[in-house]
Parts: structure tokens; C-alpha cells; sequence
């Protein structure tokens, strides 16, 4: 196994991961994207609502409100001593009290927990106007993306095969594959033709279609993936890939342990 | 997680997995086939979303149970590996 | 109100909104804003480009 890191920032992660079965790639882009637990809004107690928008929309914006994530400090509600029914260790409440006539920030939630903040402050919540109230209630949980993608931490994750670019010696410059590329691979510099970024390319093997001399060949290297991820804010991009590994360790460990119980 | 074993012979067994998907069971599947000793390992999901997968596993000389723990450190240790290489790569 | 996140991939564009409504309002191609705004799947960029704001006909009512 080899990765190499391309772009690493705090909401995206570009890299190369070499040597590994495709069913491991998968996996891992499978984790990040629905089962990485993540904090979001779960239950809104709405006192006072006199906006333009219903109560269920309000309630809905709220939840998909990207939260910075404690996996320290909080537990999924179905691993927690409480059962389910609400403690400090698996939920925390965020109080919004607001009159018109302002725009409602996601940044004007208050949060009991100050670990636990609002990972994106400028995201609209509604528009209030004059006379308009509004106060509530919400109560924040852990969740994994699968049940619904207010918890899903990774967006736009995705991996593709490594492409390999080949140019023969008989290549004679005609240039017609540098037109057809979409993503704009290939250039001509100094009457030879010449690959800039192999990692732009999307394997659509249009320049081989073109070539009537069959002087260039792509092919997707087995086993080598190029991963893209992006995050939703609640995780470093880092920590999110890290904790998708993780995810995926306590699965196994688990596995092992309840057979080694049945057997 | 919760196991449900169907059947068991010794060596084949039939086992449904609770709450788990093509995530884990994919790639415990293909370690399971890189072990000589497994003839037959695969899974099935009957529906994405009313039914749990079932895990199916045929060895030879050894309990197909044995097999599915081994795989299973066998996905711990590669998962490890990725995280503590990503880990180095990405504080440099 | 613009959604949170987009439909297909769940990225969050709500934050996004009030700056690509005042640069297109002083006549700036919504392309290169979506661009500047790192808003590069067209799954994303079409919630932007085609989002309709109804909050100031709904106003007067309660």
C-alpha cells in the first residue's frame, strides 16, 4: 500500500492510493460518505413561529446545519447507557431566539456545548420580518449518514482509476487528440505531443478514438485510485479519512468479537 | 451490530449480519477468497433496504468461523496500515 | 430560502448564496462567481443558478 497526498486543505483531500483491492477502496469511500458518525439536529421544540416558513421547514433547515463534531465526548444514542432517551452523553441543545426584522444566521444558534458549534455561520436560516418571531428549541445527536444525509460528513467523495497515458514513437503531432480532449490533457510543445496532467484526465479514451495511427493509448492502472474528498465542515478533511479507517477497524473488531462468542 | 447464523456445517455457514452492508461485508468478502483455504465466499443483499445481507463461507480444513475471524484481523491490519500511512503523509 | 445543502451530494451552498446574489446583481458572469465560490459540481452550481427567491412575496402573509 502507498498513498500520496496531492491537495490536503481543511475541507478537501485529493490523493493516490496505491496497491489495494478495489473491494478496500470501495470500503473506505463507502464509510466516509454513510457511516462516519457526525453530529446534526435531530428534534426541534418550536415555541414561537410566526414566519413564512412552517414549522417542519424550519425543522428541516436545521438539521442539515453542518456542527463541528466531538466523537470524544458524545456517543451514537444506540450505544448509550441511556438507551436512547436523551442524556448530556449522547445529545446537547442549541437555542435560537430571534425577532424581525433580520435575516436569521445559522450563526446566531447558541450552543450549550461550545466543542459543539456550528460548523458554517453564514448559511441562512429565514428571513424575518417586522413582527415576525421566532424561538426554539434544537436538540443535536450523533447519526451516520445512511439513516439520513443531515449525518452524512463526506460529500462529493469519490475515487477513479489511476489513468497511464501512453504516446508512441510514431506519433506525427496531427494534433487532432489535443481538439478532442474535454479535459484538456494534452498539449503540443515544440511539434511533439506531450501530457500535462495525467490526473485530469477522465479516461474517456476519445483521444484513442481519433488517433487513426493508434500512436496514443490510456489505460487504467489496476489497483491505484485517485480519491476525492470533500467534507460538509463538521471534520478536517484529515480527520474525516482517519476516522472512516477508524469506522471501519471498530466494524471488524466487533465482527470478530461476537463470533468468537458463538462459536 | 448482530449475527443470526442459519446454518453451520463444518465447513460451510450461512450467517445474517444486522445492520451491516456492502461496506464491510465487500471487502471482507475479497479477503476471505485471498485465503487458500476458503473455497467459496460471497454475500447477498435480497433488498437494499427490508432485508439484512447474508454472508456465505465454504472452507476446506478449517471451521469456516476461524476463517471469518482471520479475515476479519486481515481487514484491521490493512485499514491500520491505510491510517497510520495517511496519517504520515498528511503531517509532513 | 435557498436549501442548506445540495440535493445530489449534500455539500453545504446556503452560506454561498448572499455573495453570488449581489456579484450577479452588479452584472457578473454566474459562471466565474460559481467558480470563485468553489462551487464546481454542476449538481451544486444548479442550485445556485437556478434558485428562485419566494421569502419577499411570502412576507406580508403570516
Amino acid at each position: 500500500m502507498d498513498i500520496d497526498i496531492i491537495e490536503l486543505s481543511d475541507t478537501k483531500a485529493r490523493f493516490v492510493l496505491n496497491d489495494v483491492e478495489p473491494a478496500i477502496a470501495n470500503g473506505l469511500r463507502r464509510v466516509i460518505l454513510a457511516e462516519v458518525p457526525t453530529m446534526a439536529i435531530d428534534y426541534v421544540n418550536i415555541y414561537d413561529n410566526t414566519s413564512v416558513l412552517f414549522d417542519e421547514q424550519i425543522a428541516l433547515r436545521m438539521g442539515l446545519i453542518p456542527l463541528i463534531t466531538d466523537l470524544e465526548s458524545y456517543v451514537l444514542p444506540e450505544d448509550c447507557d441511556c438507551g436512547g432517551e436523551g442524556c448530556t452523553r449522547c445529545q446537547l441543545s442549541l437555542n435560537l431566539s430571534a425577532e424581525g426584522s433580520k435575516i436569521i444566521y445559522s450563526g446566531d444558534l447558541l450552543s450549550s456545548d461550545p466543542k459543539v458549534t456550528v460548523a458554517d455561520e453564514k448559511i441562512p436560516i429565514i428571513d424575518l420580518r417586522e413582527r415576525q418571531t421566532l424561538v426554539l428549541e434544537a436538540v443535536a445527536k450523533l447519526g451516520i449518514g445512511r439513516k439520513h444525509a443531515k449525518w452524512q460528513a463526506g460529500v462529493g467523495c469519490g475515487y477513479k482509476n489511476m489513468p497511464v497515458i501512453t504516446i508512441k514513437e510514431d506519433c506525427d503531432s496531427c494534433g487532432r487528440c489535443v481538439d478532442e480532449c474535454p479535459r484538456n490533457v494534452l498539449v503540443i510543445n515544440n511539434d511533439k505531443l506531450e501530457v500535462t496532467d495525467p490526473l485530469k484526465c477522465n479516461l474517456c479514451k476519445l483521444c484513442m478514438g481519433i488517433c487513426d495511427i493508434d500512436a496514443i493509448n490510456v489505460i487504467e492502472k489496476p489497483n491505484s485510485y485517485i480519491f476525492n474528498i470533500e467534507t460538509d465542515g463538521s471534520y478536517p478533511a484529515k480527520e474525516l479519512v482517519i476516522q472512516g479507517a477508524d469506522t471501519i477497524i471498530l466494524k471488524a473488531g466487533q465482527l470478530k468479537e461476537i463470533l468468537s462468542e458463538i462459536e | 451490530m448482530k449475527l443470526k447464523v442459519i446454518d453451520k456445517t463444518d465447513t460451510e455457514v450461512r450467517i445474517e449480519i444486522v445492520d451491516e452492508s456492502h461496506t464491510l461485508l465487500n471487502s471482507l468478502k475479497t479477503l476471505l477468497l485471498s485465503d487458500p483455504r476458503v473455497e467459496l465466499a460471497t454475500y447477498h443483499i435480497e433488498h437494499p433496504t427490508i432485508t439484512e445481507p447474508i454472508l456465505f463461507v465454504k472452507t476446506k480444513d478449517v471451521d469456516p468461523i476461524v476463517a471469518i475471524k482471520e479475515a476479519s484481523d486481515k481487514l484491521v491490519e490493512v485499514f491500520e496500515e491505510f491510517k497510520n500511512l495517511f496519517n504520515d503523509k498528511a503531517s509532513m | 430560502m435557498i436549501p442548506v445543502r445540495c440535493f445530489t451530494c449534500g455539500k453545504v451552498i446556503a452560506s454561498s448564496w448572499e455573495e453570488y446574489e449581489r456579484r450577479v446583481s452588479e452584472f457578473e458572469n454566474p459562471g466565474k462567481v460559481l467558480d470563485d465560490l468553489g462551487i464546481d459540481r454542476y449538481c451544486c452550481r444548479r442550485m445556485l443558478l437556478s434558485h428562485i427567491k419566494l421569502v419577499d412575496t411570502f412576507a406580508p402573509y403570516q
